[in-house]
């Protein structure tokens, strides 16, 4: 032990010693213990205590109440208390007076009085800040007005917070609406009901405030509301609500604008940039350039600028296409394909002609036109070969590959029916999946050579070149197949079918 | 009517698939996965259309062309080809093939073939 805890431990002790003997000597100034108290003492025990209680018994409170009305004089709202035993319960009449008194003569709910009352007065418990009248508010007027379609005000972007990933290419700013499409229905007028507060008083009702719609440009206004004249855009201008049968964008088709499904025509000032998708009823003039974007077109498609299509743009178009150049595209059209400076390493399809400007250059790629190529020059002394062919309808063609492909897989199948059969001659479930089997391939080939009746549309097709063909250049006109053998200049390529070949004969314009 | 058709190739999935889609339309379909006895049936029976693949092993489709033509200047022969620019596709051209078929095979093209007869 430190000597610190040592002093410690030797004051307390004294202390200790000392108050020990203070109470002795008390014990001994008092002189005698309870057994020793006198009688009449003994007998005056607890009466005080008993007086106390039946003096409170006797102080007992009543139930009671506080009412108070809101400053709008809208509700009427009390705190309620249990009487204390002995004390009178709370009354409804005297409730009925209160209100009175406060002057509250309506929307009283008697219901939830009473129960509160009950509450009180015999679970004993408070009841407090409970609504025992309200007022009734006003119902506005509603004037007759135009509302959007809900489908409409839907129309319009939203995320879905949640999602992991969000394509914001999807989003369109665009509200697309179809001919006869209701756009806003109409509100017919409602009249307003005047409000009440609880002391009785009149409240006048408000007119709502609405938005007037009008009906626009393309727009028809028919008994139950507004209708699209026409296919478009919707658009709403000073709450004119009118139809755009062409859509205008002032700059790129990018995040701005999101993809586009149009069903008029489209006007894009800028781009189409990469990995957006456009799809349009009508036709289609981009002032820019349209990058490795997938682009359908109902109509014609004029490009100012060229496709560059990085190896992954799909350009389809119904109608005709004029374009600056073609790069690393693919290019479908059933209208004759403009391309002024030529393609490169792109793949073109279509069921009319196919033609370049003078100076224009087809390099590498494959140029499939039905009805003729008229090119000034192709390819180069280093570029990669260029396929031209001719003559056939490419989506007939297309029709007959698939045939092709079905019809492998089904004969591999047969064959392998066939293997088992051998071995299990009698199994009369591989007969009938050979059979089946058989019927199907009989059944495509019975409409491919039908197909190939209309494969062969246009045997007078030329591939015209102005300028020079580099040799390998693969022209095939009606299947029949010629590759350039030598550099040749200002020639035409037709199909000589007494002959059964491709021919050169020097160039002429048809 | 069917036709009598030679197909040379040493891919047993064509061979199989082209005899099964043929025979299945009525044509006599004969076929071999060997291009020097392909070039020997082409030379000695009659075929209305002979079609065969440009790159086997031990003899290539314008070697066979070549051959087939300078015995039978009328023998209508089709050469299935992966690359239609091929120097060899050139040469079978040149000797004489109607038309390159791209791989395995362009069944549009046959068919146009068999029926311009």
């Amino acid at each position: 032990m430190s000597s610190a805890e040592s002093r410690y431990m030797e004051t307390l002790k004294a202390k200790t010693e000392k108050l020990l003997k203070e109470v002795q000597e008390l014990q001994k100034a008092l002189g005698m213990e309870q057994k020793d108290l006198p009688e009449e003492t003994m007998n005056r025990l607890g009466e005080e205590e008993l007086t106390t209680l039946e003096h409170a018994y006797a102080l007992r409170v009543d139930g009671h109440f506080d009412l108070r009305i809101s400053e709008d004089e809208m509700a009427c709202i009390g705190d309620f208390y249990p009487p204390s035993p002995g004390g009178e319960p709370l009354s409804l009449e005297k409730v009925q007076e209160r209100l009175q008194a406060l002057g509250v003569v309506y929307g009283v709910n008697w219901e939830i009085l009473g129960s509160a009352l009950f509450t009180c007065n015999l679970e004993r418990q408070e009841v407090l800040d409970l609504f025992i009248a309200r007022g009734t508010d006003p119902v506005p007027e509603v004037p007759e007005h135009y509302q959007l379609e809900e489908g409409i005000q839907n129309c319009k972007p939203t995320l879905d917070s949640d999602a992991q990933r969000v394509d914001f290419r999807s989003v369109s700013p665009f509200i697309i609406v179809k001919k006869g499409d209701r756009l806003a229905r109409k509100v017919p007028r409602r009249s307003g009901v005047l409000g009440r507060t609880i002391r009785g008083k009149d409240l006048p009702f408000p007119i709502e405030r609405v938005t007037f719609l009008v009906p626009g440009k393309n727009t028809e206004e028919r008994e139950d509301g507004i209708y699209a004249f026409c296919d478009g855009a919707l658009k709403i201008q000073e709450n004119r609500i009118q139809v755009e049968p062409i859509l205008y964008i002032t700059g790129n088709v990018d995040y701005h604008t999101g993809n586009i499904e149009f069903p008029g025509d489209l006007v894009v000032e800028g781009a189409f940039l990469d990995g957006f998708q456009v799809k349009v009823r009508g036709s289609i003039l981009c002032k820019g350039t349209i990058y490795a974007a997938n682009v359908f077109c109902g109509g014609n498609l004029q490009v100012y600028g060229g496709i560059i299509g990085k190896g992954k743009s799909k350009v389809i178009a119904e109608g005709e296409v004029q374009v600056k150049f073609l790069e690393n595209c693919y290019l479908e059209s059933k209208g004759t394909i403009y391309s002024e400076a030529g393609a490169f390493h792109s793949v073109v399809y279509t069921k009319a002609e196919f033609r370049t400007g003078k100076k224009g250059l087809v390099v590498g790629g494959k140029i499939t036109a039905q009805e003729g190529i008229y090119i000034a020059n192709i390819g180069t002394a280093t570029s990669p070969k260029t396929e031209l062919i001719l003559g056939n309808d490419f989506q007939i063609q297309r029709k007959l590959e698939w045939i092709r492909d079905k019809n492998i897989d089904l004969a591999l199948r047969m064959k392998e029916v066939s293997q088992a059969l051998s071995r299990d001659p009698d199994n009369s479930e591989l007969m009938q999946t050979k059979d089946a089997l058989l019927s199907h391939i009989r059944q495509l080939n019975e409409v491919s050579q039908k197909l190939i009746h209309f494969l062969t549309v246009r045997e007078q097709a030329r591939l015209c070149v102005q300028g020079t063909v580099v040799p390998g250049t693969y022209v095939e006109i009606c299947n029949v197949s010629y590759i350039v053998p030598r550099l040749m200049r200002s020639v035409s390529f037709y199909l000589n079918r007494k002959m059964g070949r491709v021919e050169v004969e020097p160039y002429r314009v048809s | 009517m069917g036709k009598r058709i030679l197909v040379i190739d040493d891919e047993e999935t064509v061979l199989d698939a082209l005899k099964i889609i043929l025979e299945e339309m009525g044509h006599q379909v004969d076929t071999t996965r060997d291009p020097d006895r392909g070039e020997r049936m082409a030379l000695e029976e009659e075929y209305d259309l002979i079609i065969t693949d440009l790159r086997m092993p031990g003899k290539t489709g314008d070697q066979i062309v070549k051959s087939v033509k300078a015995q039978r200047e009328h023998a209508r022969i089709l050469v299935i080809t992966a690359y239609s620019t091929d120097a060899i596709a050139q040469s079978a051209l040149k000797a004489g093939a109607l038309a390159l078929i791209r791989k395995p095979f362009e069944i549009s093209k046959i068919l146009s073939f068999l029926e311009q007869e």
